[in-house]
């Protein structure tokens, strides 16, 4: 079930409840009977695949635990790996990889294989798999014991509140909390609060800004033939902002949840679009899956502790590696791959950018250059975006075309922008929303807490009005019902 | 000390739930679909405030039966308190549950139920189907009709219990009247007012069925037919079954022949007052506002014949000099004042006009006529036929006209600007030191003033809250 669906709104108040009223040592049992009824709402078969995903790194973690050498740990690990990136492989780039066979073989003139399967993506595959095999290698670095109770470790696995979509969590995080679920108090007053606010603003990010901007880049991209320069830039910018709060969105109700449940979930984002260069950009954007990528391939690869070159090895194909993870298309490949390149020359160019601002005397402490930063971070990651978005490497390059070649500068004032699937009204109800965001976003780089907890803090009339316009917002303004595609989370195909 | 942290505790958690509460009520009570008839008047409103235990007849049904029978008229002539349950393209469970919901504060005698939409299992108009289906309040018959609707198939329910995916997306049109009540909610009867007429062509009759064929009723049909009759039975109201005058074609007929033969063998009483039209004198354009409605002319006729040849037999009683019924008195008033409204709009002469205006209560008449045509026409001359004659004297051009005094705009109001407030809404400006005549007048934001070449008149109806003539002569 979505989390924007009256399933889901009739579903958790029922969980916080019962879990707050059956006795602490149930608990756990009764959250991993929540999180697989939320799971089988989706699919009930594809429930066999994460109970396999679970089984098997459960097990691993086991013998991880007996193992004597480390050959016969590093064989554990292979088989935890082999198991489950075959899994995710099969299901999630079987299509991808036998369209590009066929490719090749109609290049020769061979008959296509034809594809005997046909299956829908299992949601949420790409991140219980990722989560699960965190764990198999925490257990082996030793970095935390493994776990004897499969119901809790289970829990850990389906935990609904991040299971289709993230943050991909740590077992020294997710799975310790799970452990100490009886040493918690009865109920955490500002723990629930916080959370019903961070749910609040994910809602708003997702059904006010995310959901209605869709509508806009929607009609950018499928008519890109009549779009010139303004509306492929604008449509680009519009992409990054909206799948930042589908995304975004989707993360704060996840953490809210949890955090109403008395779990503290990592945090996922941090005011991505405030970064001022790709490195710190991947520091505040999707961050437990930037970690992951660190601490399970980057820094296995050697990370930086190496030489350049094998730096920008790493580099490349962690970022490749992140950009097949998104999906099964060339178009993530190559987006991770621009990502990579930026870093790339970034480093490369930084004794560059230390020499010029030398040479011109930048002041590089004042709000201007800290501004020029973070509009450039803004562009580039907009740029590379299109090719996320983009159907296929075609429809992204022709995309480029008709931003480079149509110079139009005349429709931002002949009023032909309002004919993109939003009209005058939509837009305005957009804007401020949107400046609402920057403002949340800058709170959150300057004072370093979430809104939850920053609402919080603030007296009595202040939280009430915040939580009222929240709700009064999203009901009102929100896109959801018969009238709207109550559109899916970006990252469910993930 | 721990103990009150966490009573403090409660008690703001049930403030904050009880706000969120109010404000979402707020939000649902200005979103909600309100006009059962597309004009902001809303059918059940005004039986909520209709006194308990007054209504003595009621007729259920489409949009032919709030043009076509004027409670107003049954009121005015016979004193009988009835009641439109009519919604425009109303389905046949949308009738038999709002009429479950009528029944909870009302014990009418006789109910009589048009058929036109006996069979309407296409809901193709979408608004149509929110109207119907949001008509009701939140109560059993309400869960009831969107889990018996049978108008589509395969209605997706959820959104229609909970309401608020559909009706949020209203956001979109919002208007005066969802933050402000319809005055006439209060009292009308569900009637529609208009008095427009149709071109009628010669042979326009022919259009109308005149098939004898029966179509086979079928399980749902009959245990609606029967639903309905158990109802009766239980309430101890006389049902009727009856067809108003409709372009109805044959794939309608049909089934209502088929239903009027099973109305004959189970003691239900049935008229087709489509096949008597002749004899209401109904066959003329005059008499219709579309091929398929009746207008006020019609509706009069077709209310008087049903009292003559239906309801004076039912011992109803005359309940004009009973105070409970004031609301009725209101609804004959709201009818009188749209009618005046309308012939307003029609008039073509500035006799005709004042002729018009002469009959009005509670209207605030603003007549514009610049110095020179004052010298060089009669206009004073015509206005003083009316009783219109200047209370003071003025060298200026504008007079207001209020419960038929004139009163001019000296030089010290007009330097200041008049104002007058005409509801709680709407307020009329002058200053007639404006350069351009038309924004001499206005209305809010709206400038009504005349071209300065003759006599303007704008007339502001008090009790129906409203502009109702804009003219020039």
């Amino acid at each position: 079930m979505l989390f924007n669906s009256i399933d889901f709104i009739i579903f958790f108040p029922i969980v916080v409840l019962m879990y707050y009223i059956i006795p602490k040592k149930m608990r756990y049992i009764w959250l991993l009977i929540a999180s697989y009824y939320f799971y089988m709402s989706w699919n009930a078969k594809y429930a066999v695949l994460i109970l396999f995903s679970t089984a098997v790194t459960y097990v691993s973690g086991i013998l991880l635990g007996k193992a004597k050498t480390t050959a016969s740990k590093k064989w554990i690990v292979a088989f935890s790996f082999v198991m489950n990136l075959g899994v995710l492989g099969f299901f999630k780039y079987f299509d991808f990889l036998l369209h590009n066979l066929n490719k090749v073989l109609q290049a020769v003139h061979i008959t296509a294989v034809d594809n005997p399967f046909s299956f829908l993506l299992p949601v949420g595959i790409s991140f219980y798999t990722f989560q699960a095999l965190s764990y198999t290698m925490d257990v082996y670095r030793g970095q935390i014991e493994p776990e004897k109770n499969f119901l809790k470790y289970a829990l850990f696995v389906s935990f609904f509140p991040q299971l289709v979509a993230g943050p991909i969590e740590r077992s020294g995080n997710l799975l310790k909390q799970i452990k100490d679920m009886e040493k918690k108090s009865m109920w955490n007053y500002e723990g629930a609060a916080s959370g019903l606010i961070m749910m609040l603003w994910g809602f708003f990010m997702k059904m006010v800004i995310a959901d209605r901007i869709a509508l806009f880049v929607k009609e950018v991209f499928e008519n890109v033939y009549r779009c010139g320069t303004v509306e492929t830039v604008l449509g680009a910018m519009a992409f990054a902002v909206q799948i930042y709060c589908d995304f975004g969105g989707y993360s704060a109700i996840a953490i809210g949840a949890a955090k109403i449940l008395g779990f503290d979930l990592m945090e996922n984002f941090n005011a991505p679009y405030f970064s001022e260069s790709i490195a710190e950009f991947w520091r505040r954007w999707h961050i437990s899956l930037s970690f992951w990528f660190r601490d399970y391939l980057y820094i296995p690869l050697g990370g930086s502790r190496c030489s350049r070159v094998k730096k920008y090895r790493n580099l490349a194909i962690t970022f490749l590696v992140s950009g097949l993870w998104h999906g099964a298309a060339w178009t993530f490949v190559i987006w991770g791959g621009i990502h990579a390149i930026y870093q790339i020359i970034g480093d490369l160019l930084k004794p560059v950018k230390a020499k010029c601002n030398e040479i011109l005397h930048t002041n590089t402490q004042v709000f201007s250059y800290h501004f020029g930063r973070v509009c450039i971070t803004f562009l580039l990651t907009c740029f590379a975006w299109i090719f996320f978005r983009a159907k296929s490497m075609s429809e992204a390059m022709y995309y480029l075309n008709r931003m480079f070649t149509r110079w139009n500068p005349w429709v931002v004032f002949d009023e032909s922008l309002f004919g993109f699937g939003l009209d005058r009204r939509e837009v305005g109800i957009l804007i401020f929303a949107i400046l609402l965001l920057i403002l949340v976003d800058l709170l959150r780089i300057t004072k370093k807490e979430s809104i939850g907890a920053f609402v919080l803090r603030q007296n009595l009339w202040f939280r009430y009005a915040v939580i009222v316009f929240l709700v009064v917002f999203i009901i009102v303004y929100g896109e959801y019902g018969v009238a709207f595609d109550s559109s899916k989370f970006i990252y469910f195909d993930f | 000390m721990e103990n009150m942290r966490i009573h403090s505790k409660c008690i703001r958690a049930v403030v904050l739930i009880v706000l969120v509460a109010m404000t979402v009520y707020g939000c649902y009570k200005t979103l909600m679909w309100k006009s059962t008839a597309d004009n902001h008047l809303q059918v059940y409103d005004q039986l909520d405030n209709t006194p308990t235990n007054t209504i003595d007849v009621v007729f259920v049904g489409s949009s032919h039966v709030y043009c076509g029978i004027y409670p107003s008229v049954l009121w005015r002539d016979y004193g009988i308190a009835s009641f439109d349950l009519a919604v425009s393209a109303q389905d046949r469970q949308s009738a038999y549950y709002g009429l479950k919901e009528l029944l909870k504060t009302q014990s009418p005698k006789v109910v009589m139920i048009d058929l036109y939409n006996f069979k309407y299992n296409v809901q193709e108009d979408r608004d149509n189907k929110y109207r119907n289906l949001f008509a009701l309040k939140y109560s059993k018959n309400m869960i009831d009709l969107v889990n018996h609707y049978d108008a589509e198939e395969n209605l997706d329910k959820k959104p229609f219990y909970t309401r608020f995916p559909i009706i949020h997306t209203r956001y979109k049109s919002i208007e005066k009247y969802d933050f402000k009540q319809n005055k006439a909610n209060l009292y009308c009867k569900g009637e529609y007012y208009t008095w427009n007429t149709v071109a009628w062509s010669e042979g326009a009759e022919d259009g109308y069925s005149k098939t004898e064929e029966r179509y086979d009723l079928d399980a749902a049909d009959l245990q609606w037919l029967q639903n309905m009759k158990e109802l009766s039975e239980e309430k101890g109201f006389e049902l009727i079954f009856m067809v108003l005058p409709a372009g109805l074609e044959d794939y309608i007929q049909r089934p209502v022949n088929s239903v009027s033969d099973w109305a004959e063998k189970n003691g239900v009483a049935f008229y087709d007052f489509n096949k008597r039209r002749s004899e209401i004198d109904l066959l003329t354009g005059d008499n219709y506002y579309d091929y398929n409605h009746l207008n006020g002319k019609g509706a009069e006729k077709v209310s008087r014949y049903i009292y003559k040849n239906v309801l004076s037999q039912y011992g109803l009683k005359d309940n004009r000099s009973n105070s409970l019924y004031k609301t009725w008195d209101l609804d004959v008033k709201q009818m009188e004042h749209e009618q005046l409204a309308w012939e307003l709009e029609h008039v073509d002469n500035i006799k005709d006009c004042l002729d018009v205006l002469a009959k009005s209560e509670d209207m605030v008449i603003v007549y514009g006529l610049s110095c020179d045509m004052l010298e060089n026409s009669n206009y004073t001359e015509i206005l003083g036929k009316y009783g219109l004659t200047p209370v003071s004297e003025s060298e200026e051009e504008y007079w207001i006209c209020v419960e038929n005094k004139l009163y001019a705009i000296d030089k010290c109001q007009a330097t200041k600007g008049y104002n007058l407030d005409l509801s709680d809404t709407d307020t009329l400006h002058i200053d007639i030191t404006k350069a351009n005549p038309q924004e001499r007048v206005m209305l809010n934001s709206s400038a009504e003033g005349g071209s300065g070449t003759g006599l303007c008149i704008l007339a502001y109806d008090k009790f129906l809250e409203r502009k109702v003539a804009h003219l020039e002569f």
